[in-house]
């Protein structure tokens, strides 16, 4: 026997309900595979500003821990002058009698053939003469050097003094300028 | 009234709907009209959780077998086979039989039998015993192997089957009914027919059960054929042959049995002018036997309306002087069988099996093509093809259960996808990776970056590689206070010491020291002179001045010291008996950490 309904069975029965359902499945699949690649991306992208974020707060870190190191020098860059650093010497020698310290002319050159030779950041190379005890010369350099951190000594020939029990000291520094 | 009558509609309403909406025939609708309808047809009936819809009314548990014998209506009976319950419920007269209202209160009656309550569904069976012919097959059907094609065809188009093409098929139903003891050359099959004159009884019970939502299923079975299906449970085969006389209240039927009790033939003899018997049936099965060469088959009489058959019996005793008569006393069979009084016989083949054991003829061909394939139990009053096809059949139900099922894993499947979906999707929409907006930092971190470059920078510049004060401090410890040494001069330089391919600058501090020693400080100096005893006075020096410049084993750095002694010529006689001059050497590689950073770049000369 003839059934006249068997094909509407299966066309709206079944094949177009599933076709819609299959349809569906497959928009929430493709919607689930578009959102996983779009996650994907903006998981890469998340991690990538995390680490960023994490590399500021290091650097952040470093920044807060040294800023008012490199503060001090930009300072003392910006305010040391060949004529503080007479002054920084004269301060020294306050401290010895002639005997003791005595400070010639100091010669000043605006590159260094020192230790600042070919490197990029300008510095002067300044050569200084002293006369006085051993001790006297010690204590100022480290009172000028402790100062003056941009000092960096080049050279130190020391010979006794003709006749006498005094010391000649003759330095050169190279000492770093601002840019 | 009882509960199930007041929640039924009035019939002549429901029986006017389901002509208004459902008459249509399918082939007239569209194919969403067609699916609306078997949806509506599933939704607003049984059919889909109720399978005997789609059963024979035999196969069905509850059963009203309606027996028509004569023009005075049906005898019905109530037969419930899963509890083997028979009992007769009362009669339907003629006016009845054609009345809605009439069978409709009949079958409510019916279900509120004690035996019946539990009905879901209703099979009556009609056993039309008050009239039937019987016709020959056309010459051209002579292959008993087309047995089935002949049975479709009888059912389809009897006209094609038959000899006499002017039979009616409108008023009559035509069955095929085979002669398996038939000998070759003679007839294999005959057709039998009944009026159809309660199709339409039969089909207001399919009515009724519709408006019920109540599978009803009917049944016409033609009682002469289930009457001689019934043989085995009662006869014995004869070597002569046997001849069962059918009496019936309007003719009387002769079947004619091989010495196998094979069905040879059926003869069909009309009761002439109100009598009970056929006239002259003597005779005419002394002719017919004698035909099929059968000398003194036993008879068998079966008074199956229950009528004084002793006329008969003297016309056969007159005419079948050397067979035996036997008259088969059926309310004794159907009492052996537990059955009501009665009871007619052709009930017991429709309701009840045979057992071989028991009944060795059911076993022969006759019988057991009767069991196999029912020729007996032919439904001669079946609903027309378009009855049957206004409604979807059993396959069109089984295909929309399976489709329902589909459809709800599909859903179920679907609902899990799209909660996994969403589910997925706002948890990832709602996670910080997507919620992040980006800004731009790489501005912070380049000024960082700078800040720290330029910290960097100067924090290498102004290192504390090359002190004069901490320069002095290494002369000072290298000299014993005991005198034992007197410096003439120290001469200390300190240079760059390029690497190639250094990002660095390396540098070397020399300090080249001249004087005078006695042998204490000479031996001082020779300890100086060792690679522990420099590094000693570098630790020490490191170690006072807190410069870490001077720390032998740091980075990478390198101290050697040489020392030359000579005799103090100068001055001969003096304490100072030796004069000396020692270097000593400190580098520092480009990969130091006192390495000066910042090397210009140079640019080659074009």
């Amino acid at each position: 026997m003839n059934s006249y309904y068997k094909k509407s069975i299966i066309v709206f029965g079944l094949a177009l309900p599933l076709l819609c359902m299959v349809a569906i499945i497959g928009a929430s699949l493709y919607m689930v595979s578009s959102t996983e690649k779009k996650f994907k991306a903006k998981s890469v992208e998340y991690a990538k500003a995390k680490a960023e974020e994490r590399k500021i707060a290091q650097l952040q870190k470093v920044v807060g821990a040294t800023g008012h190191h490199v503060k001090k020098w930009q300072h003392m860059l910006d305010t040391e002058t060949r004529g503080t650093f007479d002054e920084h010497w004269k301060t020294a020698g306050k401290n010895f009698t002639d005997q003791e310290f005595t400070r010639a002319p100091h010669n000043w050159v605006n590159y260094s053939e020192g230790l600042g030779k070919g490197i990029s950041q300008p510095a002067s190379q300044v050569e200084m003469k002293f006369t006085g005890t051993y001790r006297a010369m010690q204590l100022a350099l480290m009172e000028v050097e402790s100062k003056l951190p941009q000092l960096q000594l080049d050279s130190l020939v020391m010979a006794p003094d003709s006749g006498a029990k005094k010391i000649n000291f003759t330095t050169k520094f190279t000492v770093w300028t601002k840019n | 009234m009882t509960d199930r009558t007041k929640i039924l509609p009035p019939s002549i309403f429901l029986t006017h709907y389901r002509m208004m909406t459902e008459e249509i025939h399918p082939s007239k609708l569209n194919i969403f009209q067609q699916y609306r309808r078997t949806v509506k047809f599933a939704s607003t009936t049984s059919r889909l959780k109720n399978k005997d819809w789609y059963r024979d009314a035999l196969a069905l548990d509850v059963q009203i077998h309606c027996y028509i014998k004569d023009d005075g209506g049906a005898s019905c009976f109530l037969h419930v086979v899963s509890s083997d319950f028979y009992e007769q419920i009362g009669t339907l007269n003629p006016s009845q039989l054609t009345q809605y209202s009439e069978l409709e209160k009949f079958v409510n009656q019916t279900l509120f039998h004690e035996a019946a309550k539990r009905a879901k569904s209703l099979g009556i069976i009609l056993y039309l015993a008050d009239e039937m012919s019987i016709a020959s097959l056309g010459p051209e059907h002579e292959n008993p192997g087309d047995m089935n094609g002949l049975r479709t065809m009888m059912v389809d188009s009897p006209k094609k089957a038959l000899d006499d093409k002017t039979v009616s098929v409108e008023s009559h139903a035509w069955r095929l009914f085979p002669y398996a003891g038939a000998s070759e050359g003679n007839e294999f099959a005959t057709a039998v027919a009944v009026s159809r004159k309660y199709e339409d009884t039969l089909r207001v019970f399919r009515e009724i059960g519709e408006d019920m939502n109540l599978p009803i299923m009917t049944e016409a079975l033609c009682a002469p054929l289930c009457a001689i299906a019934s043989m085995p449970w009662f006869s014995k085969t004869d070597r002569n042959g046997t001849v069962a006389v059918l009496n019936y209240d309007k003719f009387t039927l002769l079947a004619f049995f091989n010495s196998s009790f094979d069905l040879m033939l059926l003869r069909y003899m009309p009761h002439s002018n109100g009598a009970k018997v056929p006239a002259n049936i003597g005779p005419a099965v002394l002719a017919t036997a004698a035909a099929f060469e059968l000398e003194d088959p036993a008879i068998q009489l079966l008074p199956l309306s229950g009528q004084d058959v002793d006329p008969a019996i003297i016309s056969l005793q007159s005419s079948m002087m050397g067979s035996e008569i036997m008259l088969v006393d059926i309310s004794e069979i159907m009492k052996k069988k537990n059955l009501p009084e009665n009871t007619p016989l052709e009930m017991l083949v429709s309701t009840q099996k045979i057992d071989p054991a028991i009944c060795p003829l059911a076993e022969n061909e006759t019988f057991s093509s009767y069991q196999d394939e029912e020729w007996h139990l032919q439904d001669f009053l079946a609903p027309s093809r378009k009855e049957l096809e206004l409604h979807p059949g059993a396959k069109d139900i089984k295909l929309l259960k399976l489709g329902r099922r589909a459809k709800m894993l599909a859903a179920v499947a679907l609902v899990g996808v799209v909660l996994y979906s969403g589910f997925d999707v706002w948890k990832k929409m709602a996670s910080p990776a997507w919620l992040h907006k980006p800004n731009n930092s790489a501005s912070s971190t380049a000024m960082l970056n700078e800040k720290v470059k330029q910290y960097g920078h100067w924090n290498n510049l102004l290192k504390g590689r090359s002190k004069g004060w901490v320069s002095m401090e290494l002369v000072t410890q290298m000299i014993p206070n005991d005198g034992s040494v007197i410096l003439k001069e120290v001469d200390h330089q300190v240079t760059q010491k390029p690497e190639k391919d250094g990002k660095k600058l390396g540098f070397k501090k020399e300090w080249n020291i001249s004087g005078l020693a006695n042998d204490a400080g000479l031996k001082y100096l020779a300890e100086m002179n060792t690679r522990q005893g420099v590094q000693k006075l570098f630790s020490n020096v490191a170690k006072t001045t807190g410069n870490s410049a001077y720390l032998p084993s740091a980075g990478k750095r390198n101290i050697t010291v040489t020392l030359e002694k000579k005799n103090n010529s100068a001055n001969p006689g003096s304490k100072m008996k030796y004069a000396f001059s020692m270097v000593i050497t400190q580098t520092f590689a480009s990969t130091d950490d006192m390495a000066i950073a910042g090397i210009k770049p140079v640019t080659k000369k074009k």
